[in-house]
């Protein structure tokens, strides 16, 4: 039995010695005839030895004391007297205390021991069945449930309740709607849990019952609180207490490693879905391109190649124009869905930033047909690390936005200044400019300023905003006070390794 | 897409031979004698750079290779990798004919042979090591000149910054990309008069190109 009834009171085995004493005397009067009174000493000392089977130290003392002096008083010559008459028997009566005394005491710490060691091995696999039930567990939730009913169960408490904390070393949670009581010991628990140590309240409501409150810790910060009720104060014990100390230990350690397991596949499912878009991604990318770029490749052949009569040249013109906007589409969608992924990997580089700017213009000159665009890089333009590909998208995308929101003829400016550690590219254009509450919004995806011409994806700033987050940067919509719009790219700038330089000759 | 360039090619007055495979292309240019070879880096069975290694391996036929938007690094790669030059699906013919001139031109040491260059309001006589624009001498540092010979030697060509770290400055520099910003930032102050007629053609992500004469 794991935690036996309290020990026989002591005056109930004193009072068996004493009854002991008294039976074996009797029987002893009855047997000095046949036996003799040295004799008679040796049952004495029988039935101290087996009194010392279940009684204690004291008890045992007490009983070997009174069968001694019984012996000497009722038995040894000269009878009924406390004097003892020869040597020989004088000797007998000191041995007979020496033995009985020695081998009561040894029995009875046999005994103890014996008890101890019974315990030991009952707590031992009382925790052992507990780890492996725990262990059993499938997730958190399992896992404090069943810490509670063993709680309940091994250690006899009156009631159980663990309030977690998550993440370890954070606030305190009631796990259920608790009742009144297991609200008023939230203060006392977020204080075993916050100091980290053991508190007991044998105060509580009601009376005389105590609760104890474990951090579940096994060394690193707790997981949250143990609080278990006990009926009585006294069912309270050290014993109880060390027991459940070892299973709050246990449990911490359990929870712990369901927390790296949940961590770690939580983990894992993302490096498999990440995988998965990718791969969609890459699939429905070259799907799309692969017929387009046959379509867009036959179109172009066609309008360059001579013999086609003015009908079919217009025809093939519309054929090539449709496809560069239909590629245009796709790749918008293709770049925003890039960015939205997360796979978005700037190569960074140093870039001269005029040549950036003159690559789009002239890459998008077509498009700017209508406009005019004036372009001021205030000297020196340091060199950036940046993406080339990706600011130069990020660049035409705002050209192309300025060419359609304003109307042809008016000026489409470039700017590029440093400021403050940062270089600010700008474009700004002359038409009605953004609304005054959407200026964030602008950027958000398939947002379509109201009343535009239908025919956009809604995607261009989004990917402008993608692009230049990538390479670390930021962008800004504003309104320019003498009317339009100006978008500002911000980069930041960092030292460029100092180029050696070298006299001039030729 | 094959179809589409036999078509094409064959119109311009090329004589094409046309594969689907890149065993049946490497099979083929081991037993006939080529010009110009056009890979398509998306090939079904073996890996386009699989295929340009192996054909490297033995033969310095010029290669141009096609490959998709947003592919700077496959670009990049296929260059470093030992093809001449690239075009990029959607692609118009006229730009395809131009750089397969170009790489033919060079492969058959023409343009070395050449004791001047000259393009636009450029001149300039290698043999004398002088470069004159509208007739008026200019003055290089001998970096900058060396970048310029490079660049006339592959003229037509694209050079990714790699490769032209590497000529110009030695194979250390080859990733030290600001050299070659500030380098093509004088350059253009110098040589480049009309912003209409660049001669440093900037392939994104990938390398320069000097604009053709013709």
């Amino acid at each position: 039995m794991l935690f036996p009834p309290r020990r026989t009171s002591p005056w109930l085995e004193y009072g068996l010695a004493l009854a002991i004493f008294g039976v074996v005397s009797l029987v002893n009067l009855w047997l000095e005839r046949w036996i003799g009174y040295e004799a008679i000493a040796l049952v004495y000392l029988l039935a101290v030895v087996l009194l010392a089977l279940f009684v204690g130290r004291g008890p045992i003392l007490f009983g070997t004391i009174l069968t001694a002096v019984g012996w000497s008083v009722v038995f040894a010559p000269p009878r009924f007297s406390f004097q003892i008459g020869s040597f020989y028997d004088k000797m007998m009566f000191g041995m007979y205390f020496v033995v009985a005394l020695t081998v009561g005491q040894l029995t009875a710490q046999l005994r103890a021991e014996r008890l101890a060691e019974h315990k030991r091995e009952e707590r031992s696999r009382a925790l052992y069945w507990f780890t492996r039930e725990l262990a059993n567990a499938a997730d958190r939730m399992d896992i404090l449930h069943r810490l509670l009913s063993q709680v309940r169960e091994v250690v006899e408490a009156e009631s159980a309740h663990v309030f977690p904390a998550d993440p370890p070393g954070g606030a305190l949670k009631l796990a259920d709607a608790g009742s009144l009581a297991v609200e008023t010991q939230l203060a006392l628990a977020t204080q075993a849990h916050q100091q980290n140590r053991i508190v007991v309240d044998r105060n509580p409501p009601p009376p005389n019952s105590a609760v104890l409150y474990l951090p579940l810790t096994a060394g690193g910060p707790s997981e949250g609180v143990l609080a278990v009720r006990f009926k009585t104060s006294q069912a309270l014990d050290a014993d109880r207490q060390d027991l459940l100390e070892n299973f709050a230990r246990q449990a911490a350690l359990v929870l712990d490693r369901q927390r790296l397991r949940d961590a770690e596949t939580r983990s894992r499912l993302l490096i498999e879905s990440e995988r998965l878009g990718r791969t969609l991604l890459n699939s429905v990318s070259h799907e799309l391109r692969t017929p387009l770029a046959a379509i867009a490749t036959a179109a172009a052949t066609l309008r360059d190649s001579g013999g086609l009569s003015p009908i079919q040249q217009k025809l093939s013109s519309e054929i090539d124009f449709a496809t560069i906007r239909l590629n245009r589409v796709v790749q918008s969608l293709l770049s925003a869905a890039r960015i939205q992924s997360g796979q978005v990997r700037p190569h960074l580089d140093w870039c001269d930033l005029s040549e950036v700017v003159r690559t789009t213009l002239r890459e998008l000159s077509p498009l700017l047909a209508r406009h005019q665009t004036q372009t001021r890089l205030e000297a020196p333009v340091p060199l950036i690390r940046a993406d080339f590909i990706l600011l130069q998208q990020a660049l035409g995308n705002l050209l192309v936005n300025a060419a359609t929101y304003s109307p042809p003829g008016t000026l489409i400016e470039i700017m590029a200044r440093a400021a403050g550690g940062e270089l600010v590219l700008e474009v700004a254009d002359g038409g009605p400019g953004l609304p005054a509450d959407q200026l964030e919004r602008v950027f958000d995806r398939f947002h379509r300023p109201p009343g535009s011409k239908p025919g956009g994806t809604g995607l261009g700033l989004t990917i402008v905003r993608g692009f230049v987050e990538a390479q670390g940067g930021r962008v800004l919509a504003q309104n320019r006070p003498e009317g339009g719009a100006r978008f500002s790219i911000y980069l930041p700038v960092q030292e460029a390794p100092k180029i050696s330089e070298e006299p001039s000759e030729n | 897409m094959q179809r589409l360039l036999t078509i094409a090619l064959e119109a311009a007055g090329y004589r094409v031979t046309a594969v689907g495979t890149g065993q049946e292309g490497l099979q083929t240019m081991a037993y006939h004698r080529h010009d110009l070879v056009i890979l398509d880096l998306g090939l079904p069975d073996l890996s386009g750079f699989s295929v340009l290694k192996q054909l490297r391996e033995w033969s310095q036929t010029p290669i141009i290779v096609l490959t998709v938007q947003d592919a700077e690094a496959d670009k990049v790669e296929a260059l470093d990798g030992g093809a001449d030059d690239y075009v990029t699906k959607p692609f118009n013919t006229a730009e395809l004919l131009a750089r397969m001139r170009a790489s033919v031109r060079r492969a058959n040491g023409a343009q070395s042979r050449e004791p001047v260059f000259s393009l636009g309001d450029l001149k300039v006589d290698l043999a004398a090591r002088r470069v004159t624009l509208k007739g008026a001498p200019v003055k290089l540092t001998a970096k900058e000149y060396a970048v310029l010979r490079l660049f006339i030697a592959h003229a037509g060509k694209v050079l990714t910054h790699r490769q032209i770290l590497r000529e110009v400055w030695g194979a250390g520099h080859e990733n030290d990309t600001q050299y070659l910003r500030v380098y093509l930032m004088r350059l253009r102050e110098k040589l480049e008069l009309n912003p209409d007629a660049p001669l440093f053609l900037t392939e994104a992500g990938v390398g320069y190109r000097l604009a053709e004469g013709e």
